[in-house]
């Protein structure tokens, strides 16, 4: 399929401003703006897409760029593909530092007023944050949707598991999920349908993970009088695999490879690069721009309804009336080059108005444009899920450093009764070696060579004995909402169009550290029946340290987030409804990550995409 | 029936090996053109390249599936499955030779030459005569090898038409040509190579389907019936018209007549190409060293990986999965290794994969009767 | 080209350092012959400190590329001077075992303030396609050099590092091994020998 974007598709301020006959105004290309589009003009719908970014990746050549980048950057840093932009920048790990009581870092796009310093970042290009993310797809838990009901943690969801349950589904076929439910049907899990399976069968569990499963299956933990066994279960994953026969009642999948291609198949499974994040070099691993693809095909070839991408455009105001409250148009600053700061400002409307910049960004630009909800919690109850690292050497050699970023982990602590007390994690076995917690195996390489002093034969033994031994789990811990974990804005901290940045303040709950705290634990046991030699260590100078009942962790920020725009029964409790609907703008749709009043223990997407279906139905309504 | 028809299982089994042999014997060519050229440059080549390389590998397979549907046998280790380069193909004979060399404008026109389309005639149009010179393998109807197919397409509609009628004159008599285990198909569960599916070839439906994606894919018909052209129905472009985009200079887009393609330029930069040893031979590099021990290790690997795709093609299916295709992206690193190698004493050329498995295998003492 | 022109040229940012390098180690005359020698040294160098084969070496395609970035970064007189160590510690150690060549590599080479770190360098150009930025010491004391910033070469260097192949594994974003072959376990090549794994 192509992602054909040609010079048609595309519009100018003049044309954007000029033309009335939107229906929608879809702020985002990321995965939720490109579902919603998708969902809008297969109902025949008029759509105008924003995008902050140029659009350079629409062509191979341009994609290909970006996989240059990566290349030629020293640091590799997961930003690294994705050029500067003044205009529309975006967090960078690099940009972070400690900070000290009451210091603030204005130097990093998102102003860190701590205490805890937040490295999670999302990409604004086009695809958004999909062109970097992992993929992994769990879904959420039945008991995520109602923590206060049953562990007095947190807050409900107005819906629950069954009523997304559906949207899962669709969910899992746009995003092309490779899965094995069979393996993943257990006590606990997430429910799946008599006969349910994913479009394509689960990816190969890598060495590392045998040898894991190994050294675990068949021993267990005992939690809160709880004994619970240990496994290495596989992940789904968003990415092309080998089609499941049986999948949509035996009617097959058909994958979906590269899209900006001219002439060349690639993508339709995935080979192994080792590179998801923070870019697949082949699209084996799905990015929004194949949804986007989809649509610009429903408009040419089937005739169905009308996108037009606008991009360099920086949404920068919500605009009201204030008679009645809707939104009457957004602000849009158009510049000419991500080198200069020239800009214009036009004003754009349509029916309805869908913000789908991700939590940070949506309540940004809703606070920037002076509009914290009547509930007041536009921007609060900000969450993110916190991980710690545990990194070791196995006793033999697991071959790390092959497959895609994450195949397997053990996923049985997700849900027990223990949540009453401490948070919930799920564990990731990282098929990439120590790489998220100590830079390997470049690290390794100048600790060998210039504290080692190793070279010749003795080098390549010690890189063998050091990087093909190489264990790191990362425990992804829940994170219960908080009012004073919250974005503001302000206008002291200004991007170059002068779009005020987003400000971070952020403490990790005691609930959650009590879960991180049993986390080093739990990898300590693990580690023992493994014979694996620790190295973990964590430290007192690097920016996501915490001390815990007289114990130092590192933090680091898990890239899922939410909250800012929690859904909730009324307009006192929420600022959208079930809906993910603005409950004081009745055209305005805010749509991700923000609308999740909790994060459970899931990687955030399924979700968030699950519930843009369910969002596009009531928009439809709304339209019709 | 005409003389020139595959009249018997048994020739058509024959000709369905050879099909094998020929699908095969373009990968060698194919492969180290796209590797020779230098990591970075020339892209629009190198897909080229690599998108036909891969589907001829696909087209192997297909006659692998198509040979064990009637119950043939595959052995890819049978001594001059791999031919000698430079070599004749069927339908080159006393015409031109393919050769293992690197991506230079010859060998683009020799690819061209592989790749022609159908011109689809009458039977008799189909097959010409020629004298074969001695030793010269070559496709044929009949055994004494006097005439060969025009074209690479022509052969295999002598195959579809075949199968057409073994078929039908075995439903006459009750029976089926399609008597092979099922379980020897290689579907694209266990196969992907992107671009065109495998299915199982069971009846003839199957087979016919399968052999119309060889023809599509490779030279495209040009044909009054069948006004496909430059893409076929499902908007794939067969290889000749893929590489004639080389040529030309220019992509071809849906719509475009043959020999005037109106997409995007393409631009070849020819000296961002590793210029190797034509046809090299092990006995081109300096015995004892280190390239030759490369060149021969290389030889290894690949006679190895015919006779893991043997056994995958003759039942254990999961063997493409778990070791072939790894052995296959070893390949380019392996061949990439030797192309980046200057070759002493060869007028500053660089080194190449030699392809003599026969000889290999001799060496080895493993060559199977 | 001359020793000094082909030097000089590589100092000149405009200029495509491995081509030049390139054509500098593939001219006529006594110019051609002299770097072809430096060259050779260098290459044989960087076999002793990388335990990979000249093949493999060359196999990279990087060769002339790291070659002209140490020139660029610290100036050809210290490789040279370097390579003038290399080459009468093989001389002087002829016939003798690793251990010790080892030995004197490691007090005349590595051990040595203006040269260790350099050689330190070439094997992690080797491993890794970055020049790494010299220690701050190195710098003041035989310094400055103005392009020494951590770099990577270019793109293939990083797809070329030796460091994958090493460790049996590929570089992230290139040199994919294939569906499914991470379940398998990894085929770490033996040392010396050519990366084909039995
Ligand atoms: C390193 C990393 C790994 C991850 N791994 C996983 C994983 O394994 N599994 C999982 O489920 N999730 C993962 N995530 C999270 C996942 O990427 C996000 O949940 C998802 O991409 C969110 O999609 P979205 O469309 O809501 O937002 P985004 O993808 O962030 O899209 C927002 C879009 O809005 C645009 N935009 C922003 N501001 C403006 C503006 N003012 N005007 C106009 N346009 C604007 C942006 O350019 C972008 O196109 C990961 C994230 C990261 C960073
Ligand atoms: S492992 Fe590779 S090919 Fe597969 S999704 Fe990740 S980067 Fe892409």
């Amino acid at each position: 399929m192509h992602l054909r974007i040609d010079p048609t598709r595309l519009t100018t301020p003049h044309e954007a401003v000029g033309d009335g006959h939107y229906d929608a105004v879809i702020v985002g290309s990321g995965l939720s703006g490109a579902i919603i589009a998708e969902q809008l003009c297969k109902e025949g719908k008029r759509v105008l897409m924003l995008e902050a970014s140029p659009i350079t990746n629409k062509s191979l050549r341009g994609y290909n760029e970006y996989v240059t980048n990566f290349f030629v950057s020293p640091s590799k840093d997961n930003q690294s593909p994705f050029p500067e932009n003044p205009n529309a920048p975006m967090p960078r790990t690099p940009t972070l530092r400690k900070l000290q009581p009451g210091e603030v870092n204005t130097n990093s796009y998102i102003v860190q007023a701590g205490p805890y310093v937040s490295d999670s970042n999302y990409t604004r290009t086009l695809g958004g944050t999909t062109m970097h993310w992992e993929a992994k797809t769990p879904r959420m838990l039945p008991e995520d949707f109602k923590t206060r009901t049953l562990y007095d943690q947190g807050l409900d969801w107005p819906i629950g598991y069954d009523d997304i349950e559906p949207d899962y589904q669709r969910a899992e076929r746009e995003m092309g999920v490779s899965g094995d439910v069979a393996a993943l049907r257990y006590p606990g899990g997430s429910p799946y349908p008599k006969n349910y399976v994913y479009p394509m069968q689960g990816l190969p569990l890598s060495y590392l993970d045998h040898m894991v499963d190994r050294g675990i299956a068949g021993t267990s933990v005992e939690l809160d009088g709880e004994t619970i066994p240990l496994q290495v279960r596989p992940y789904p994953q968003a990415r092309n695999g080998v089609p499941n026969a049986a999948y949509d009642g035996g009617k097959g999948y058909t994958p979906v490879g590269a899209v900006n291609t001219h002439q060349v198949d690639i993508g339709e499974r995935c080979q192994g690069n080792t590179n998801c994040v923070p870019i697949c070099p082949v699209q084996a691993k799905y990015w929004s721009g194949k949804t986007l693809a989809k649509v610009l095909r429903m408009n040419d070839e089937l005739d169905k309804g009308e996108i037009k991408i606008l991009p360099q455009a920086v949404a920068s105001k919500v605009e009201i009336n204030p008679e009645n409250g809707h939104v009457s148009g957004i602000q849009v600053k158009v510049y000419k080059t991500p080198g200069s700061p020239e800009h214009e400002t036009i004003t754009v409307r349509g029916k309805i108005y869908v913000i789908t910049t991700a939590a940070i960004e949506t309540a940004r630009l809703m606070l920037a444009s002076g509009l914290p909800s009547s509930s007041g919690l536009v921007g609060r109850n900000f969450m993110d899920h916190a991980f710690i690292l545990c990194w070791g050497l196995m006793p033999e050699i697991c071959g790390t450093y092959r497959g895609s970023s994450c195949t397997g982990g053990i996923l049985d602590l997700r849900n027990g009764p223990f949540r009453k007390n401490q948070a919930a994690f799920s564990v990731d076995i990282h098929n990439d070696g120590w790489g998220w917690a100590t830079g390997s195996p470049y690290s390794d390489l100048t600790s060998l060579v210039d504290d080692g002093n190793l070279f010749g034969g003795p080098l390549r033994q010690g890189l063998v004995d050091r990087l093909s031994h190489q264990l790191l789990l990362a425990f992804m811990i829940d994170v219960p909402p908080s009012e004073s974990n919250r974005i503001t804005v302000d206008p002291q901290y200004t991007d170059a169009l002068g779009n005020m940045r987003p400000n971070l303040s952020f403490t990790t709950p005691e609930y959650s550290m009590r879960g991180a705290a049993y986390a080093r634990q739990f990898a300590k046991t693990v580690f023992s029946r493994l014979g694996v030699d620790d190295h973990t260590q964590y430290n007192p100078e690097n920016y996501g340290y915490v001390v815990y009942e007289g114990v130092g962790y590192e933090i680091r920020g898990g890239n899922h987030l939410c909250g800012t725009h929690i859904m909730g029964t009324s307009k006192n409790n929420s600022v959208v409804d079930t809906n993910q609907r603005s409950w004081d703008h009745a055209n305005l749709y805010l749509v991700g990550g923000g609308s999740m009043p909790s994060i459970g223990t899931a990687n955030v997407s399924p979700t968030i995409a699950a519930l843009c279906y369910r969002s596009a139905r009531a928009m439809l309504k709304q339209l019709s | 029936m005409d003389s020139h028809d595959i009249a018997t299982l048994e020739s058509l089994e024959e000709h369905l090996f050879s099909a094998m042999v020929l699908e095969h014997a373009t990968l060698p060519a194919y492969l180290t053109a796209l590797y020779s050229i230098k990591p970075g440059t020339n892209q629009d080549a190198s897909n080229i390249l690599r998108v036909v390389a891969v589907e001829e590998m696909l087209h192997m397979t297909i006659a692998a599936n198509l040979l064990n549907a009637i119950g043939g046998t595959v052995n890819l280790t049978q001594t001059g499955f791999v031919p000698s380069y430079p070599t004749y193909l069927p339908d080159s004979i006393d015409d031109f030779q393919i050769h293992i060399e690197a991506f230079t404008p010859s060998a683009l026109e020799t690819f061209l030459k592989i790749e022609r389309p159908v011109y689809l005639g009458t039977v008799q149009q189909r097959v010409v005569k020629r004298r074969i010179p001695n030793h010269v393998w070559c496709l044929s109807p009949n055994k004494d090898g006097t005439t060969q197919y025009t074209t690479i397409g022509e052969f295999y509609n002598a195959i579809k038409e075949s199968f057409i009628r073994l078929e039908a004159e075995a439903q006459a008599k009750g029976s089926t040509i399609f008597t092979g285990d099922p379980a020897f198909q290689i579907t694209s569960e266990y196969y992907y190579s992107g671009g065109g599916k495998l299915f199982p070839v069971t009846n003839l439906d199957s087979a016919v389907q399968a052999i119309d994606l060889v023809i599509e894919q490779g030279e495209g018909y040009v044909d009054e019936d069948k006004p496909t052209g430059v893409f076929d129905q499902y908007g794939e472009i067969a290889h000749f018209y893929r590489f004639e985009q080389l040529r030309l200079g220019r992509y071809y887009v849906r719509g475009d007549k043959p020999g005037f393609p109106t997409g995007p330029a393409i631009e070849i930069d020819w000296d961002a190409v590793y210029l190797t040893v034509v046809d090299p031979k092990l006995a081109d590099y300096p015995e004892g060293s280190e390239l030759y021990q490369a060149a021969l290790n290389f030889n290894i690997a690949y006679a190895q990986f015919l006779a893991l795709l043997t056994e995958a093609y003759n039942g254990k299916r999961e063997l493409m999965m778990r070791a072939a295709v790894p052995a296959m992206f070893d390949f380019r690193n392996l061949m990439n290794r030797l192309i980046r190698n200057p070759a002493p004493q060869q007028h500053g050329r660089h080194a190449a994969a030699t392809f003599e498995i026969d000889a290999t295998n001799a060496i080895l003492g493993t060559a199977k009767a | 080209m001359n020793k000094t022109e082909f030097y000089a040229k590589l100092s000149t940012p405009a200029n495509d350092p491995a081509s030049l390098a390139l054509a500098a180690i593939q001219g006529d005359g006594e110019a051609g012959t002299y770097l072809r020698g430096v060259y050779d040294q260098f290459l044989a160098f960087s076999v002793e400190v990388t335990a990979f084969s000249r093949f493999d070496l060359e196999g990279t395609g990087q060769g002339e590329a790291y070659f002209a970035t140490v020139i660029q970064v610290v100036g050809y007189e210290i490789l040279e001077q370097l390579l003038d160590t290399f080459t009468s510690i093989i001389n002087q150690t002829g016939g003798e075992s690793t251990l010790v060549r080892n030995d004197l590599l490691r007090r005349r080479l590595f051990g040595n303030e203006r040269l260790g770190p350099i050689a330190r360098n070439i094997v992690k150009l080797w491993f890794t396609g970055n020049w790494y930025q010299l220690p701050r010491n190195w710098s003041e004391k035989f310094g400055p050099a103005p392009k020494d910033v951590t770099f990577t070469v270019s793109a293939n260097a990083y797809v070329e590092g030796l460091l994958w192949t090493t460790i049996g594994a590929h570089p992230a974003g290139a040199k994919a091994q294939g569906y499914g072959s991470w379940a398998n376990p990894p085929r770490i090549p033996e040392f010396g020998s050519d990366a084909v794994v039995r």
